[in-house]
């Protein structure tokens, strides 16, 4: 430790050494309180971002409590976003990682076994938390073993348990449709309907776009969706819980003619798959384009832009989800576990008592100080349910991030408490969207755990086939490969080269074998 | 000129004070260039952040084969990447030597001063925004380039960045209007290094400003040009990618997808550094050998040489 | 003589300088929008309404800029850097490109072979921070100068301009009493200011933009240089969308760009005088 850190250390020591003697005296009344016993305080380094919204503060009064309950101070070292991945890639080749750091559950699987990362198998029985979290979420025991046994990351939760929390919709102008007097669609049919009456009333705009072709909200992810029930490429299938091709599903050859449909009669931005974000957020702005299927946090702060930007009267509303005939209508729900976790170094000075502190921010008291913050103060209970201050607005995350550290991303572990408090206290709007879309919604496919044989595979053929599945979609949709039978059927023969049916194998058994069968 | 052995001590203790002056350049390039030079092995390993170097699996060639073997459009992306690198030198290459000639006719001090200063602006602009600024311009719908064509010309507009036929153009006009004027320093330096003498001369035996030009203020440029051009040969393989990753699509993969671009694609699933290694060696041979020859053709026929 | 100049030369010249007005128009557009975005409201900006002029005029994307005293802190270190890194990276590399120059030097050969050959190959991001970290370089300003002091590009092109200078010049210091370091101090780096200058604004830039370096092997915030400073504050990325302060992002944006790059476009201007022609006349006449 270089001179700064001791000295930095022993003042804290100082500190702390006073709220030790009482803290030492209290009993052990409160659960899942670790570390408090000893009392002896400690300090231990842990790897952040400056989020946008305020930058890291060592003052955070949530801290404060916390190390009066544990003894324990969170020593921040701040990195840029940018480069984080890099940062991150050095400290594990040198062996120098923080005591506490965020990583990919792959990258804990990958390092744990090799000693980069503390086994907290070993120290469950002395973690009463961490077990209960493993035990009630399983796919987040799944996702945080190694290929050795050890458990080496504590994911992040992500959604709510039950899988109701969602991220997307369909969005309208509602002031349009108000003006022209037409019907938020249904069915398919309906909304093929609607994007041709809003082109014969705004004859200059190109109603439908999407900011991308692929991922969550991309065009090709969300139609296959509509028109087989399979939402992206390979995915789960809701109906018969087994993983699928969308090409290989009937109604996919159905997608493509659509799609092609919507491009000639001039219904889909013919641009589509050049556009840039800013574009695509521009022609929302403007109106040059009125329907698309994005993340619906962003309706109000987008309506807001249009507002100011000039555009009186602007309106957005969600309009519901929709699929073929005899298709499956839904959306997966927000994944419950999240990709990524704590972990803490295998080189960390006094192991227990590491293991303790993180299992007291599992617990309720410290996933209430990270998630939620200090109560009365940050939240109140309202009915037994946490709700954040009115006074922070609807988007409390600024002022709770900036001045509180609360639900800030690399420190806090259960997003989906966060979540949950926030849209309750959403606006009635955004709330009566979440009522609208509750029917569609689906839990989300947990994630699977694959050998690396498996993933030797995925690296070696996924990445290509993707990229010619996009290239040949583009020319079916847009008319540069006329859809027939037989160009159809080379485009599968071709997928097909490229190892569609191993992925799709590999796919299924790498679930079936973590889960062991839905 | 390698002097054997045995007359190496007094050679040295000569020449001591010149050696002595590249002490510190040679120490940096030991430590800090050649010491990590075992990283290199990692294109022959399966390797793992966690086990390190040395313990990371050895699987020999397997990196270099899934690259030519396995991949579906290895040949095509190395086609990409050759054809755009030869338009490069073609038209980005020649490009700030013309315009540092201009720069040096221009008789209006002030004026040349402005435009020079000028002409570096678009160098600092990061890449992003520059290709943020590409998109909008050719626009099929609201570019400006498009607007241009259909006002004045009565042409339908393009759609730039969905014809793979145009994905060369646009890049490398994009490179020289971004580096042209940065490019014209070196240049410019070369040519405060001539002779004025020179041109007084010529003059007086009646030499048009074209001439002079072209056996005065190109000939003191030559030097110069062959080192760069040489040094530029060594990344044949490569190319610029950050760029590229911002204006390929699926509509212009055709031309667009280069080497780097895909194992960058490859590399978000995993951090793989092993096959991103691999296939950098394969590129830097390449480059290597392409640098060797044309070092040894320039040497024969100029006077100035890599080495 | 007033020697008269052609209809031919004129029309050039005419030519010329319409051609240098396009070229100006064409290259100055791009740095005036990144300006006028940086000041305007950023709804505006986002909807594609800022084109040329500014709109709807605000001080917002500064304000927030600069009220962070830790931009100002980061400023100051990368002056401090570059500055350091330019004086040394020139000194090391004459003084390495000098004696390369002699064509008759021996080792000559293997050795410009050898700074070649790192132009290609390279061991990589680990090792490299490896022997930084061995080194105990760690945290500190010669973290960011040390690995990148001597760059091949810039050792080869000082070399070519070395060797152009003519001999007559260094022999007769040599023979009034000079060592080849006095030699090199007195006469050929006063003769060389053009590529000097040339390579030291290049330094300068490189370091000014550089942010992958001090990325890594800086922890201490306090050392932080600009770029990383900037990109510490703009970077809202990876959380889902919807849950960030993303009121200024677009013209966060261009301010940062106009704070990093208009000091570097003032001082050019400084460097010109190096670029005078005839620098060496003085020299052969005396």
């Amino acid at each position: 430790m270089d001179i700064r850190k001791k000295r930095a250390a022993k003042s804290w020591m100082m500190l702390a050494l006073a709220g030790a003697v009482a803290a030492g005296c209290s009993n052990g009344g409160e659960s899942g309180d670790g570390g408090k016993g000893d009392g002896k305080p400690i300090t231990y380094s842990w790897l952040v971002y400056d989020r946008v919204e305020g930058k890291v503060r060592p003052d955070w009064e949530i801290f404060k409590e916390i190390e009066a309950k544990t003894g324990v101070k969170p020593e921040f070292q701040v990195v840029s976003q940018e480069g984080l991945e890099e940062k991150k890639q050095i400290m594990i080749a040198t062996g120098s990682v923080t005591d506490f750091i965020q990583v990919s559950t792959q990258e804990g699987r990958d390092n744990g076994p090799d000693k980069v990362f503390l086994n907290l198998k070993d120290y469950l029985d002395k973690a009463p938390n961490l077990k209960a979290f493993y035990d009630k979420y399983p796919e987040a025991k799944a996702v945080a073993t190694g290929a050795d046994g050890g458990i080496y990351t504590v994911p992040v939760l992500e959604g709510d348990a039950e899988g109701k929390g969602f991220n997307f919709i369909w969005y309208s102008r509602k002031d349009l449709m108000d003006k022209y007097q037409l019907k938020a669609p249904e069915t398919l049919d309906e909304f093929y309907r609607y994007l041709k009456a809003l082109k014969e009333k705004e004859p200059k705009s190109y109603p439908l776009i999407s900011n991308a072709i692929v991922g969550d909200t991309g065009l090709y992810t969300v139609f296959g969706r509509i028109f087989t029930g399979i939402h992206g490429f390979y995915n789960l299938d809701p109906e018969t819980g087994k993983y699928a091709f969308a090409p290989y599903q009937k109604g996919y050859k159905d997608m493509i003619l659509f799609l092609n449909k919507l491009y000639s009669e001039k219904l889909l931005d013919p641009e589509y798959s050049l556009l840039t974000d800013a574009q695509w957020e521009e022609r929302i702005l403007t109106g040059k384009s009125l329907v698309t299927y994005f993340w619906k946090a962003d309706l109000e702060t987008l309506t807001d832009k249009a507002v100011k930007a000039g555009t009186a009267g602007y309106e957005l509303d969600a309009i519901p989800s929709f699929a073929a005939d005899g298709v499956k209508n839904y959306q997966f729900s927000r994944p419950v576990v999240g990709g990524v976790g704590r972990a803490i170094s295998a080189k960390v000075k006094d192991k227990e008592r590491a293991v303790k502190f993180l299992d007291y921010l599992v617990g309720e008291e410290g996933s209430n100080y990270l998630s939620l913050g200090i109560e009365g103060k940050t939240y109140t209970l309202e009915n037994g349910v946490p709700m954040y201050n009115k006074d922070f607005g609807a988007s409390p995350f600024t002022t709770l991030r900036k001045d509180w550290g609360v639900w800030y991303d690399m420190i806090t572990l259960d997003n989906a408490k966060s979540r949950a408090a926030w849209e309750r206290g959403l606006s009635d709007k955004a709330k009566d969207i979440n009522a609208r879309y509750e029917k569609f919604i689906v839990p989300a496919p947990k994630q699977a755990v694959k050998t690396e044989e498996e993933l030797e595979l995925e690296k070696s053929k996924l990445s290509s086939l993707s990229k010619y599945m996009e290239q040949k979609l583009t020319e079916f949709v847009t008319g540069k490969t006329p859809i027939t039978d037989e160009s159809y059927d080379q485009f599968v023969a071709q997928c097909k080269k490229l190892g569609s049916d191993e992925l799709l194998a590999m796919y299924e058994t790498a679930y079936t074998r973590t889960y062991g069968g839905k | 000129m390698l002097t054997s052995g045995r007359r190496l001590l007094p050679v040295l203790r000569k020449h001591r004070a010149l050696y002595l002056l590249m002490l510190p350049g040679i120490l940096y390039y030991i430590i800090f260039k050649y010491v990590p030079m075992y990283g290199i092995i990692i294109a022959f390993q399966d390797y793992s952040v966690g086990k390190g170097i040395l313990g990371s699996k050895f699987v020999g060639f397997k990196h270099f084969v899934e690259f030519f073997y396995v991949t579906p459009d290895a040949w095509k992306l190395i086609r990409n990447t050759v054809l755009l690198n030869v338009y490069d030198l073609l038209f980005h290459f020649p490009a700030p030597i013309l315009l540092a000639i201009l720069f040096h006719e221009i008789r209006i001090t002030w004026f040349k001063r402005l435009v020079q200063s000028i002409s570096y602006m678009p160098h600092f602009l990061s890449t992003v925004v520059i290709a943020g600024i590409l998109v909008t311009f050719l626009s099929p719908s609201t570019g400006v380039v498009n607007h241009a064509l259909e006002r004045l010309f009565g042409l339908e507009p393009i759609m730039f960045l969905g014809e793979p036929g145009w994905f060369r153009t646009i890049y490398v006009g994009s490179e020289i209007w971004q580096k042209i004027g940065w490019g014209t320093i070196l240049y410019l330096a070369a040519i405060s290094g001539i002779d004025p003498t020179l041109y007084e001369a010529a003059k007086m035996d009646g030499a048009s400003r074209f001439q002079q030009v072209r056996h005065i203020t190109l000939v003191g440029m030559v030097p110069v040009m062959i080192v760069l051009f040489v040094l530029t040969l060594g990344h044949f393989m490569e190319i610029g990618f950050q760029k590229i990753l911002l204006l390929y699509n699926s509509m212009n993969y055709e031309t667009s997808d280069v080497i780097n671009t895909f194992v960058y694609r490859r590399g978000i699933l995993d951090a793989d550094f092993s096959f991103a290694t691999a296939v950098g060696l394969f590129q830097s041979v390449i480059g290597l050998i392409l640098v060797v020859t044309a070092n040894r053709i320039v040497r024969k026929h100029s006077g100035t040489s890599l080495w | 003589m007033k020697i008269k100049e052609s209809f031919g030369s004129r029309l050039f010249d005419a030519a010329n300088i319409l051609f240098m007005l396009l070229l100006m128009a064409v290259m100055v557009y791009p740095m005036l929008y990144v300006i006028s975005a940086s000041v305007s409201s950023n709804a505006l900006v986002a909807s594609g309404a800022v084109l040329l002029w500014p709109k709807g005029l605000t001080t917002a994307a500064y304000d927030q800029l600069v009220g962070n005293r830790d931009v100002w802190i980061s400023y100051w270190n990368t002056i401090r850097y570059t500055a350091v890194q330019v004086a040394l990276t020139l000194l090391v590399t004459a003084a390495m490109a000098y004696p390369l120059s002699k064509k008759w030097l021996p080792g000559r050969r293997p050795i410009l072979l050898m700074a070649a050959f790192t132009l290609l190959f390279g061991g990589g991001m680990i090792p490299t921070f490896l022997v930084v970290q061995k080194l105990g370089l760690l945290d500190s300003i010669w973290a960011i100068v040390l690995p990148s002091l001597v760059s091949t590009w810039y050792l080869f092109i000082m070399r070519t301009f070395f060797e152009a200078l003519p001999e007559e010049l260094e022999d007769a210091a040599t023979i009034d009493g000079c060592n080849p370091l006095q030699v090199l101090l007195r006469v050929v780096l006063p003769l060389s200011m053009p590529v000097m200058a040339t390579i030291g604004l290049f330094t300068a830039v490189n370091q000014w933009n550089s942010f992958f370096d001090a990325l890594i092997y800086l922890n201490d915030r306090s050392l932080y240089p600009l770029q990383i400073m900037l990109r510490n504050i703009l970077i809202a990325g990876e959380t889902v969308q919807g849950e960030g302060d993303l009121t200024h992002l677009e013209t966060l944006k261009y301010a940062m760009i106009v704070i990093a790059t208009l000091p570097i476009l003032c001082v050019y201007p400084f460097i010109q005088k190096y670029f005078v022609q005839g620098a060496m006349i003085g020299g052969v006449k005396g």
